[in-house]
């Protein structure tokens, strides 16, 4: 598992609501005891032996010598022994699709706020809070409403899916000039690629409602920048 | 620590006491076997492949329990090989240069684990020079084996930051620029156990590895270890010819570990002593002159004048055994973290909302941050 911040996170005082205190204690996972291994014959560290693609593990200082194991690279069998046959890579290659697969419904899910308009917004990270914001800019100075969905992990949850196949125009708002995280829905669902449009902002600065609102009135049918800007301006005045 | 006049008788090792261990076995009755590794895929000759054979027999000497021990590396052909020892113990090969933040980790979530890390020049030196320092300096217990050849030889031979101004490639190319010098740069940091060997050398070697899993803080030792299929040809200065021909080392070593009744004995004015925290002893017999392994200057100073004399300084260079720990240091509880159960590691809500509390009234004291 891989966390990610971004910058304007990471160099910025935010504030935020108190952190709520965590329901259930940490998880470990499918690690197995001295215990449980004494009462198996063997222990190979990456047998998928019930099909989800993530195999037991145990932890350095485990007694039992069958627990121990080397953890290298890629060129590795089921037993953890390094490898250069070709099949026992695409097995492992193969493992790892299907944990992949698995992973799906066990990263954090996507926030949705979804109410059967015709407009979706996908964003992630800190551009949040400035979508929250441009989603009532554009219902007060345009009359355009949308749905949301905020995008925790990946890989993409069964739910991305279905928020993309329910709207005809989908926004994703993100702060890189190539659009990857459009780029990456388009990828993995090919069906709805043309229904995806890119906001992006990449100016240097943190990212700001204006800029997003703009970005998604002029994906919108009657909605041009240049109509919104005159709403705009009208409200200010 | 004593100095060079103490007259000790040599003994012999106590009779063996009832329900002693079986013949061919070690004092937790395994075979050196037991201390083994798969089969190398090295070229035959090169000198990695040495340095492997003295770490199984100086595990096997010291009676290293394999659970206890866990063998880190980064890439390399040096950091292939802690797959040809010790295949009961637990390992992790990490990202190029990177072992020492795993090496960090693996220590925090279980102190209860020797650390062997096997490192390459290039590893160490070039790619992992910043991870090298902050290792050094923070003095985690890892045994840091740097297999020095001088050059990439995974990648075919380039020249490492390790390599000799004026040392050529196998085409004739020489390297000038200056060479990094792991140990003095270790010594610089603040390092307790520093030592410098050859892969060919394994009277000198095997000690001083046996010394450096009784050292509690991070203990490097850089291994001349030549690459036979890069390096290995005339005007490389890191060839077998050419570090034979130059090797001067410092003193003879021998480790007394503190379960062995053995004193030895010396004329005054021939041998130092160095005691270590767990009561063993490392007596380094004088050979050309006396040298004081205490001293950081005195080190610094041989290992330049090593340099401008062309020589290769090889024994113990530095050691300062009582250096705080680093488990003293951030406080770690003496079981391992990694076992605690979950109620003794969760903190109760009225913590986090106190966190919270004083994140809100900006009262209360924030944990200084470490560099
Ligand atoms: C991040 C990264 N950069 C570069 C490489 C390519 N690479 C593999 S091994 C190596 C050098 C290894 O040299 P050294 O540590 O001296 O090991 P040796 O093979 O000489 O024992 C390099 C540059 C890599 N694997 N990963
Ligand atoms: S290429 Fe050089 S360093 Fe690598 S295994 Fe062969 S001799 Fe050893
Ligand atoms: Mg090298």
């Amino acid at each position: 598992m891989f966390v990610l911040s971004d910058l304007d996170l990471g160099m910025n005082n935010w504030m935020s609501d108190p952190f709520p205190y965590p329901e259930r204690g940490w998880d470990r996972g499918k690690v197995l005891t001295d215990e449980q291994l004494a009462t198996l014959p063997r222990f190979e560290r990456y047998r998928d032996v019930d099909g989800d693609g993530i195999p037991f593990r145990t932890l350095p200082g485990t007694h039992d010598p069958k627990g121990t194991y080397f953890t290298r690279g890629s060129g590795h069998n089921e037993a953890a022994q390094y490898t250069e046959k070709p099949d026992d890579y695409r097995r492992n290659m193969d493992r790892l699709n299907r944990k992949y697969e698995t992973a799906r419904a066990l990263v954090p899910p996507p926030v949705v706020d979804e109410h059967g308009h015709a407009a979706g917004l996908i964003a992630y990270g800190s551009s949040h809070w400035a979508v929250i914001e441009a989603r009532d800019m554009l219902r007060a100075e345009a009359g355009i409403e949308t749905d949301y969905l905020l995008l925790k992990a990946l890989p993409f949850a069964a739910a991305v899916e279905a928020f993309v196949a329910r709207h005809e125009r989908v926004h994703v708002v993100e702060q890189n000039r190539d659009g990857q995280m459009a780029s990456l829905l388009k990828i993995e669902y090919p069906q709805h690629a043309a229904r995806i449009h890119s906001v992006l902002h990449y100016d240097g600065l943190p990212i700001d409602a204006r800029s997003v609102s703009d970005g998604i009135a002029a994906g919108e049918p009657g909605g041009a920048p240049a109509g919104a800007r005159a709403v705009r301006e009208a409200v200010a005045r | 620590m004593s100095g060079a006049s103490s007259d000790v008788t040599r003994g012999q090792t106590r009779a063996p006491a009832a329900g002693a261990p079986p013949a061919n076995t070690n004092r937790i009755g395994l075979t050196r076997a037991d201390y083994d590794g798969s089969k190398s895929t090295l070229c035959p000759g090169c000198g990695h492949n040495a340095i492997t054979a003295a770490i199984i027999q100086a595990a096997y000497d010291a009676g290293l329990e394999p659970h206890r021990v866990a063998k880190l590396s980064g890439i390399g052909c040096s950091s292939k090989t802690p797959a040809y020892f010790m295949s009961r113990s637990h390992g992790f090969n990490a990202v190029h240069g990177r072992m020492p933040s795993i090496a960090t980790g693996v220590r925090v979530a279980n102190n209860e684990l020797l650390l062997i890390g096997v490192s390459g020049d290039g590893d160490t030196a070039s790619i992992g020079l910043g991870q090298f320092c902050h290792m050094v300096r923070r003095n985690v217990p890892v045994v840091y084996i740097i297999e020095n050849n001088g050059v990439y030889g995974l990648t075919k031979g380039q020249f490492s930051a390790t390599a000799d101004v004026g040392s050529t490639m196998k085409g004739g190319a020489a390297n000038d620029l200056m060479p990094i010098d792991c140990c003095a740069l270790a010594i610089e940091l603040g390092c307790g156990f520093v030592a410098r060997s050859f892969s060919g050398d394994q009277k000198q070697l095997r000690p001083l590895l046996r010394a450096a899993f009784a050292h509690k803080g991070t203990a490097v030792l850089d291994v001349i270890s030549p690459c036979v299929t890069f390096a290995d040809h005339e005007g490389s200065t890191k060839s077998y010819a050419h570090v034979k021909e130059h090797d001067a080392p410092l003193h003879d070593i021998e480790f007394v570990p503190y379960y062995e009744d053995i004193t030895v004995d010396y004329a005054p004015g021939t041998t130092r002593e160095v005691e270590m925290p767990d009561g063993s002893h490392i007596y380094l017999k004088k050979l050309a002159e006396d040298y004081d392994p205490t001293s950081r200057e005195r080190a610094l100073a041989a290992i330049h004048e090593a340099r401008r004399e062309q020589k290769l300084v090889t024994g113990l260079l530095y050691a300062e055994p009582a250096l705080i720990a680093f488990d003293d240091e951030l406080k770690l509880i003496d079981a391992p973290l990694a076992t605690l159960p979950l109620e003794q590691v969760r903190p109760p809500k009225a913590v986090l909302d106190e966190v919270m509390e004083q994140l809100k009234t900006g009262r209360g004291t924030a944990p200084a941050g470490g560099g």
